[in-house]
């Protein structure tokens, strides 16, 4: 994460100032409002802490960004996207610094959060060899980390969600689930141990088709090692009623059956759809570009 | 299909890179600036000690001529590198006198038009060296002939 990318998040801009428009101060009041709430508070603390750590490691202060990565994962029920960036600027601080060990150490676990995290070959050997040394370590597991998912739900009847989790350093100590049927808006929470494991998902309500639900693997610290949805953004599985009370008829010509002209008509009204946006013409939408125009500043000021 | 309107091409936007010198006097010191892009983040400080020790620098995607300071200060097509707004960039500058390096720095550039490009600060390149002493107690001055 370049500072740049992490000032966008924080919404500070080149010019202009916080006066220039009305969106800004309406997300600064968004703001406050969510700072007034403790959790997100904290949230907001841990992304401050984490973004400092990102800023300094973005300008090549590696001491100091291996400082705040550490204060940061040194606290507890860390979200796994905050989690896992503050491992990975721990990880890059160490093998800026030359610390090889610590950087493999933090690579692997890096490599236990996000299996498909890979450093820049154009890094150098200070960097790339530690990582290659924590993915050889990966390898000898045979196996890549991670959490997988089976929701098993029909119409009208209780189901499941089966869990398996991937956990080759044996980090996760327990696995946190919550569901509800929307338009439900509280969530039924179940804690379960790591490795293979069923929630029970009792049967969908009158008037609610859409199960909605998140899974995280917490770790000892309550930190998520895995995480597939989230409270505020669930995962969504739908179920549909089956076609009901059609009495058994004797064969009849296909063509006979409205069904027939149903499932024609609508395979050639497709076709036809599909037809008119393969062949148009393409329309070329080139990337946004800019020109980056040089400049000089003499110390802090422009040259004069 | 003829639906399909002609899109103008809007005019690219224009980003400001500033080069900072750590003095006017080095500024006045430097005959020419060198940069050199490259896509994605690299690592700066590699960069620099690749160039320190005078080792072969990685492909790049852009590198520019020998800009002076002069124009630099003035800007313009002479001083200029087209970029996609939504890729990251790393860009190495190298400051020359005499046909020898002098300074260097180096930034990673993201996400322009939502924030400030970073600036790429030079530093001494070898902390032995001396800027020469100068009359010019501004970059103009010398641009426009009236110092040294």
């Amino acid at each position: 994460m370049k500072c740049s990318e992490l000032d966008a998040r924080r919404g500070r801009t080149s010019a202009g100032g916080w006066g220039a428009s009305p969106k800004r101060w309406l997300a600064a009041g968004a703001l406050l409002a969510a700072l007034a709430v403790p959790g997100f508070a904290q949230a907001a603390g841990v992304e401050n802490e984490l973004a400092t750590a990102e800023n300094a490691y973005a300008a090549l202060d590696y001491a100091n960004a291996l400082t705040a990565a550490e204060a940061v994962l040194a606290q507890q029920n860390l979200s796994h996207d905050v989690l896992t960036r503050a491992t990975r600027v721990s990880a890059l601080s160490h093998a800026a610094l030359g610390h090889a060990d610590q950087a493999k150490q933090q690579f692997i676990l890096l490599l236990e959060y996000d299996s498909e995290f890979k450093v820049d070959p154009k890094l150098g050997p200070r960097f790339t060899e530690p990582f290659a040394e924590a993915r050889g370590y990966w390898q000898a597991q045979g196996r890549k980390s991670g959490m997988d998912l089976q929701v098993v739900v029909q119409w009208g009847q209780a189901g499941e969600i089966r869990i398996v989790t991937r956990d080759p350093l044996g980090i996760v100590k327990r696995v946190s689930a919550g569901h509800r049927w929307a338009p439900a808006q509280t969530y039924t929470t179940i804690e379960v141990a790591p490795s293979g494991k069923a929630i029970s998902i009792p049967a969908n309500p009158e008037g609610s088709t859409r199960l909605e639900y998140w899974v995280r693997a917490l770790d000892a610290k309550n930190n998520a090692v895995f995480e597939q949805g989230t409270p505020e953004t669930p995962q969504i599985n739908l179920v549909t009623e089956p076609v009901r009370g059609e009495a058994p008829q004797e064969k009849k010509s296909v063509f006979s059956s409205p069904l027939f002209y149903i499932i024609g008509g609508s395979i050639l009204a497709g076709a036809a759809v599909g037809g008119f946006f393969a062949l148009r013409p393409t329309e070329y939408q080139p990337p946004p570009t800019g020109r980056g125009v040089f400049g000089a500043t003499c110390g802090s000021a422009r040259c004069d | 299909m003829g639906a399909c309107a002609v899109k103008e091409d809007a005019e690219p936007a224009e980003i400001a890179l500033d080069v900072q010198f750590p003095s006017t006097a080095a500024a006045v010191a430097v005959d020419g600036v060198k940069v050199y892009v490259y896509d994605g983040t690299l690592a700066c400080n590699e960069l620099v000690r690749l160039r320190q020790t005078a080792q072969q620098l990685p492909p790049n995607r852009f590198e520019s001529r020998s800009i002076t300071p002069c124009d630099l200060q003035a800007g313009g097509p002479n001083a200029s590198v087209e970029l996609d707004l939504d890729k990251e960039y790393t860009m190495l500058a190298v400051g020359q006198a005499s046909g020898r390096d002098l300074l260097v720095g180096c930034s990673s550039q993201s996400a322009f038009g939502k924030t400030k490009a970073q600036p790429i600060a030079l530093t001494y390149i070898d902390a032995t060296q001396r800027i020469p002493e100068t009359t010019c107690t501004k970059l103009s001055d010398k641009c426009g002939g009236r110092c040294q």
